[in-house]
C-alpha cells in the first residue's frame, strides 16, 4: 500500500490511519465487497516542501510523471493531512481536499499537478503530507463530479429522535464534490441520515424535504482545473449517466402542483433499498475495531441504474472529535480542560488547581438532548429569555420578542454567544416557544431550549427536529435543559441578577429589558464563558472562567 | 360586572389550565361588546355561554405499531364546536404540542372564520399529539388509519368535514380518506384538501392570494378606485405572495417587492408576469432565496434583512408571517403614502400597527377577512364533492371572487351598522358572530 510514495520524511499518523484501513479492508474477509480503496499515492513532507520551493531538493518532472503513472488518468483528489501533532493525539479535523483534473500528456499532468500542490500548500494551514487518490465519477461536457460524495462516522452526534441509535453511526451524502458552500444562504443542504434509521427524516412532508435538499453541487472543470458550482437540478437533467431513481425522490408538491411534481436529491432509495447502509456500518465497525476508537471515513460512491454500487474509500481515521472521556463535571471541577487525546493515550489528566470551586461558577448543565459535534467553545455572552416574563406575554408581543432577537443576532459577534429560552425555538406556534426564524438566531453558537413554558403547559422537547438541517449546516449546538431532572440545572439567579446589557446592543429595546437579558462574561463575574458538549453522552455544561470574584 | 365579564369569569372557572382557549375567548367576546350591548336578544338567549361550550368534544386513544414492532399510543381529539350554520368544518393538526386547550382555542376561532366566508360551514378542530416528523411513510399510514378508525364514527359529509392543518398534508389526508372509505364503504367528501384526481379542488394554492386581492379591490371600490396603475408592495414569496402578485398584475397594478426571511427585493420597474414566472420556478422548484432575483433582473435592489415597508406605495400586502408589520412599519407605510393594507398572512400586523391603520381610517383589511380565500376554497371543495362535479379553474375563481365580495359586504355593512363605517376589523368580528348567533336563535335551544 505504501509503495507509491514520493519524497522522504514521515507521512504522519493521519496518513498511517488510512494505510491501515486499506490493509484491513484487503485482509478482512468480513469487509464488505462493495468497498474498494482507489489507486493511491503519498506525497511525503520533503516532496511537498520541495515542490513548494521548486528547488533542486524537490521531485523533478520525471519523478512526478513516474509517481503519477499508477494513479491513471482519472481526476485526483488531494487530501492534505494536518501538520504537526503529538504522538498519541487524536487527529484534528481534516483540512478541505483539493481536486486535480489529471488530463493531458504525462508531462502536462505532472506540471499541472505541481502547480495544484503549490496552490494547496499556499493555504494558511500548511499540510503535513498529501494523500492522493484517483477519483471516480461522471462527466458532463467539461465537468467531472462524483455521483455521491460522502462522509460517515461510527458515532452519530445528531440524535434528533428516540429511534436513532447514536452508536449506529451517521452518513452525510452529497451530489458532486464534497466542498463547503461559500455562500451559506441557507438554501442548499446535504442529506444527513442516521445509519440505524436511514428511512427517518426530520421533515414533515415532501415540500419540507425538498426545501431542505441539496440545491447546488460542485464539479471539477477538467479544462480549467477550477471547482465550479452548478444547480443540482440542472446537473441531474443534463447528465444521463446519473441514476435518478437511486439518488432523488419526487413527490406531490403543494407549492408546485402545476410543475408536475418536484425532484429532490434525497438518496432515499440508495439508503433504504440497497445494502449501502449495511455496508457502511460493517466498514465502520471494522475500522473502529482496528482504531480502537469510533472511525470516520470519506468516500465516493458510484451507482448503476440497477442499484448496484461501489464505495471508494478516500480516507479513514478515528473520529476527529472523539467523544470526551470521563465525566464532564468532573473535568470541570478539577479545573483543567482536559486534552482527550492525552487521556486516550492513557496519560493522566493535567489537574490544574483553581482558586475557587468551579461548582459555584457553573451556569448550566444539560443532559438528555444534545445535538451537534462535540466541542469546547469559549463564549462572550448569553442571551436569556426569562421564562416567567415571556409566559405572561400575549402572542403578538412574543413575535416582537422574536424580532428583537433577530436584531440582537445581527449585532452580537457571530459564534460567540448562546441563546436560552422557554419552549421551542423557531416554532410556528408562539404558545409553545419563540416564533423566531432561523435567520434570526443563526449567528448563535448554541441554542438552548428550556423545557418549560408556564404552569399549564410544558411542551415536549423538540430535539431541534424542526430546524435539524439548519443546525447541521451551520454547525450550531442544540441542547435542552429539563428543569428538575438529574444533571440538568440553570443558574437562574445569576442570569437574572447580573446587569443586563440589552440596550448596549439594541438601544431601542429598553422596554423588553425584563424579558430579554444579554449577559456578558464580565457581568457574570468572569472573563469568558466556557461551553463543553458531548453529544455521545448527551451531556453539556457551561461555566464562567477567569473568575473575578476569586481574585 | 357586565354580561361579557360575567361570561368570561365563568369560562375561566370552567376551563382553568387552558390559557390559549381563555385568551381567544376573551379577545373575541371583548370585540363583540357593541353588538351585545345593542342586541339584548343574544344575552337573553345566553348565546355567549352556549358559544363558548363545544357542542361535542371527543378524545380517543390512537394505538399504532412502529417499524420496530413496538406499540405506540397517541391521543386523538375532535372538537365539534358549532354547527349552527353548517357541518362542522376545521383542520386536523398532528403535532406534539396538540392538547385540549390549543384545539379548543383553534376550534372556537374557526366558528367565526367559517361564518365570515358566508358559506354554510360550522366550526371545529381536531388532531393528535402524533408528530409525523421523523416517522416513516408506513408509520404515518398506520397512525392515520388508526386515527380514522375511531374518527369515522363521528364525521361525515353532512356532519363534520375535517381538513388538513399543521402536520396533515396531502399524504395524511390520502391515508385517512382511504381508511374512511374502507370502513364506511362510501366515497364522499368527508375530508377536504384531497388530491386533484380524487376529489380535490382547483385554485387551492392560488386561493388565499387571489382572495386577498379581491378583498382589497372591493375596499378600493368604496372610494371609486381600481388597482390600475397602483404601486403595490408585497412581502413574502410563498404561495400567498406569489398569487397575490399574479392577481395584482392581472388587475393592472405594479408590484415592486417580494421578500423572504433573509431580505427584500425592490424592483421599481415592477414584477411583471415573466419575472413572476421566474420567481415561481425559483421558489417552488429550485427552492432558492429571493435575493437571487437581483442577479437575474437588472435594476432590482436587494434590501438585506429588511422588510418592504419603507418602500413608497399606495397598497401593501403583508403576506409572509405573523407580526411582520410593527407600529414603526405602519408609520413608515402611512408616511410614504400607503392607504390600502390587505393582510394575506395570519395576523401580520402588530396591535400597534392595527390601531394606527384604524385610527387613520385607511382601507385596512384584517387577515380574518382578507385571507379567508383558503377557507372558502375548502367550502367550494365540499360543494363540488356534494354535486359530484369538478369545476374548472375559471368557475372556482369566479366563485372565490363572489365569496370575497360577500365577505367584504358583510364586514362593511356590520361596521356601518355599529357606527364605525370602514372599520373592517370591527365589521369582520361582528359579521362572523351575528350570522352564527342568529342561526342559533332560529334553531331554538339545542
Amino acid at each position: 500500500m505504501t509503495t507509491n510514495v514520493l519524497g522522504t520524511g514521515p507521512l504522519g499518523r493521519v496518513a498511517d490511519y488510512f494505510q491501515h484501513a486499506c490493509r484491513w479492508l484487503q485482509a478482512d474477509k468480513k469487509a464488505p465487497a462493495s468497498v474498494v480503496c482507489p489507486a493511491t499515492g503519498w506525497l511525503a513532507p520533503a516532496a511537498l516542501a520541495g515542490l513548494l520551493a521548486a528547488d533542486a531538493d524537490g521531485p523533478d518532472e520525471e519523478q512526478l510523471v513516474a509517481w503519477l503513472a499508477p494513479l491513471g488518468t482519472q481526476p485526483l483528489r488531494l487530501q492534505p493531512t494536518p501538520g504537526g501533532g503529538e504522538e498519541g493525539d487524536l487527529p484534528e479535523p481534516l483540512p478541505p481536499a483539493a481536486y486535480f483534473p489529471n488530463q493531458g500528456t504525462p508531462r502536462e499532468r505532472a506540471q499541472g499537478f505541481a502547480a495544484c500542490v503549490r496552490a494547496l500548500v499556499q493555504r494558511p494551514e500548511a499540510p503535513g503530507a498529501l494523500i492522493v487518490t484517483a477519483l471516480t465519477g461522471v462527466r458532463q461536457d467539461d465537468l467531472f463530479f462524483p455521483m455521491v460524495s460522502g462522509a460517515a462516522c461510527a458515532s452519530n452526534p445528531y440524535v434528533w429522535s428516540e429511534y436513532i441509535d447514536p452508536q449506529a453511526g451517521v452518513v452525510r451524502l452529497a451530489l458532486g464534490l464534497d466542498l463547503p458552500l461559500r455562500d451559506s444562504s441557507g438554501d442548499s443542504f446535504v442529506r444527513v441520515a442516521g445509519l440505524g434509521a436511514p428511512q427517518r427524516r426530520p421533515e414533515a412532508d415532501f415540500d419540507d424535504m425538498a426545501q431542505h435538499a441539496q440545491r447546488f453541487c460542485f464539479a471539477l472543470n477538467l479544462k480549467t482545473g477550477a471547482c465550479e458550482s452548478a444547480e443540482a437540478t440542472e446537473m441531474l437533467e443534463k447528465t444521463p449517466a446519473l441514476p435518478l431513481d437511486w439518488l432523488t425522490s419526487s413527490g406531490p408538491s403543494v407549492l408546485a402542483p402545476l410543475h408536475g411534481g418536484v425532484r429532490a436529491l434525497t438518496f432515499d432509495r440508495l439508503l433504504t433499498r440497497t445494502g449501502f447502509v449495511g455496508d457502511l456500518q460493517r466498514l465502520l465497525q471494522l475500522l473502529s475495531a482496528g482504531f480502537n476508537a469510533p472511525a470516520e471515513i470519506v468516500f465516493t460512491c458510484q451507482v448503476d441504474p440497477a442499484g448496484a454500487y461501489r464505495i471508494h474509500l478516500h480516507h479513514a481515521q478515528p473520529m476527529a472529535d472523539c467523544p470526551l472521556l470521563g465525566d464532564l463535571r468532573e473535568q470541570v471541577t478539577v479545573g483543567g480542560i482536559l486534552n482527550p487525546a492525552r487521556q486516550a493515550a492513557g496519560r493522566p489528566p493535567p489537574a490544574v488547581a483553581r482558586a475557587t470551586t468551579v461548582g459555584a461558577d457553573i451556569l448550566f448543565e444539560a443532559a438528555g438532548a444534545v445535538l451537534g459535534r462535540n466541542r469546547r467553545q469559549t463564549l462572550d455572552h448569553l442571551v436569556y429569555v426569562v421564562p416567567e416574563k415571556y409566559a405572561q406575554l400575549p402572542p403578538s408581543s412574543r413575535y416582537e420578542v422574536a424580532r428583537l432577537l433577530g436584531r440582537l443576532n445581527r449585532n452580537l459577534p457571530a459564534g460567540r454567544w448562546a441563546l436560552f429560552g422557554p419552549g421551542r425555538w423557531c416554532t410556528s406556534s408562539p404558545e409553545l416557544g419563540l416564533p423566531t426564524r432561523f435567520t434570526e438566531l443563526n449567528h448563535a453558537a448554541a441554542l438552548v431550549e428550556l423545557v418549560e413554558m408556564h404552569a399549564g403547559l410544558v411542551p415536549d422537547v423538540s430535539r431541534g427536529i424542526h430546524i435539524f438541517n439548519e443546525l447541521v449546516a451551520t454547525g450550531m449546538l442544540y441542547l435542552a435543559i429539563f428543569p428538575g431532572h438529574p444533571h440538568n440545572s440553570l443558574a437562574r439567579e445569576r442570569l437574572t441578577g447580573a446587569a443586563n446589557r440589552l440596550t448596549d446592543w439594541v438601544p431601542e429595546a429598553a422596554r423588553w429589558a425584563d424579558v430579554v437579558r444579554v449577559l456578558g462574561a464580565r457581568e457574570l463575574g468572569g472573563a469568558t464563558i466556557e461551553l463543553h458538549a458531548d453529544s455521545r453522552r448527551q451531556r453539556a455544561i457551561a461555566y464562567v472562567a477567569g473568575n473575578q470574584r476569586s481574585g | 360586572m357586565g354580561y361579557i365579564q360575567d361570561v368570561l369569569a365563568v369560562v375561566e372557572k370552567r376551563n382553568a389550565g387552558e390559557p390559549e382557549f381563555l385568551q381567544a375567548v376573551r379577545e373575541v367576546l371583548e370585540s363583540l361588546e357593541p353588538v351585545i350591548k345593542r342586541q339584548k336578544k343574544y344575552q337573553e338567549a345566553r348565546i355567549l355561554e352556549r358559544l363558548v361550550e363545544p357542542e361535542r368534544q371527543l378524545m380517543f386513544r390512537v394505538p399504532w405499531m412502529d417499524d420496530q414492532g413496538q406499540v405506540q399510543v397517541n391521543r386523538g381529539f375532535r372538537f365539534e364546536f358549532n354547527s349552527a350554520i353548517g357541518p362542522y368544518k376545521g383542520g386536523l393538526r398532528f403535532h406534539p404540542s396538540v392538547n385540549q386547550s390549543i384545539l379548543k382555542f383553534l376550534g372556537f376561532e374557526q366558528v367565526f372564520k367559517n361564518s365570515l366566508t358566508t358559506l354554510p360551514m360550522g366550526g371545529g378542530k381536531g388532531g393528535s399529539d402524533f408528530d409525523p416528523k421523523g416517522k416513516s411513510d408506513h408509520e404515518v399510514m398506520r397512525f392515520c388509519q388508526s386515527f380514522m378508525t375511531e374518527l369515522q364514527r363521528h364525521i361525515g359529509a353532512d356532519t363534520d368535514v375535517p381538513a388538513g392543518d399543521i402536520g396533515v398534508g396531502g399524504r395524511e389526508i390520502g391515508f385517512m380518506f382511504g381508511q374512511y372509505k374502507r370502513l364506511k364503504n362510501e366515497f364522499v367528501g368527508v375530508l377536504t384538501g384531497k388530491s386533484l384526481n380524487w376529489g380535490g379542488s382547483l385554485i387551492r394554492p392560488e386561493a388565499t392570494g387571489y382572495g386577498t386581492v379581491y378583498f382589497a379591490e372591493e375596499m378600493l371600490k368604496t372610494r371609486g378606485e381600481t388597482f390600475e396603475g397602483k404601486i403595490c408592495t408585497v412581502s413574502g414569496s410563498g404561495n400567498v405572495a406569489q398569487y397575490t402578485v399574479e392577481k395584482l398584475n392581472q388587475l393592472g397594478a405594479k408590484v415592486v417587492s417580494l421578500s423572504d426571511s433573509a431580505g427584500t427585493i425592490y424592483d421599481k420597474d415592477g414584477i411583471n408576469a415573466d419575472k413572476l414566472a421566474w420567481v415561481l420556478n425559483l421558489k417552488n422548484v429550485k427552492r432558492g432565496r429571493i435575493k437571487e432575483y437581483v442577479g437575474k433582473f437588472k435594476g432590482a435592489k436587494y434590501l438585506d434583512g429588511q422588510r418592504p415597508w419603507d418602500i413608497a406605495c399606495q397598497c401593501a400586502f403583508p403576506s409572509a408571517t405573523q407580526n411582520e408589520v410593527s407600529g414603526d412599519d405602519a408609520k413608515a407605510l402611512l408616511k410614504n403614502g400607503c392607504y390600502v393594507v390587505a393582510e394575506g398572512a395570519n395576523m401580520p400586523s402588530t396591535p400597534a400597527a392595527v390601531d394606527l391603520f384604524v385610527a387613520k381610517k385607511i382601507l385596512y383589511g384584517p387577515g380574518k377577512a382578507a385571507n379567508a380565500g383558503g377557507v372558502a376554497t375548502s367550502g367550494l371543495e365540499m360543494c363540488q364533492n356534494s354535486m359530484r362535479l369538478s369545476w374548472t379553474r375559471a368557475e372556482v375563481d369566479g366563485r372565490l371572487n363572489g365569496i370575497m365580495v360577500a365577505i367584504h359586504k358583510a364586514a362593511s355593512e356590520a361596521a356601518k351598522e355599529y357606527g364605525q363605517p370602514g372599520n373592517y376589523v370591527m365589521g369582520a368580528n361582528i359579521a362572523g358572530f351575528v350570522k352564527v348567533a342568529d342561526a342559533m336563535l332560529d334553531q331554538g335551544l339545542v
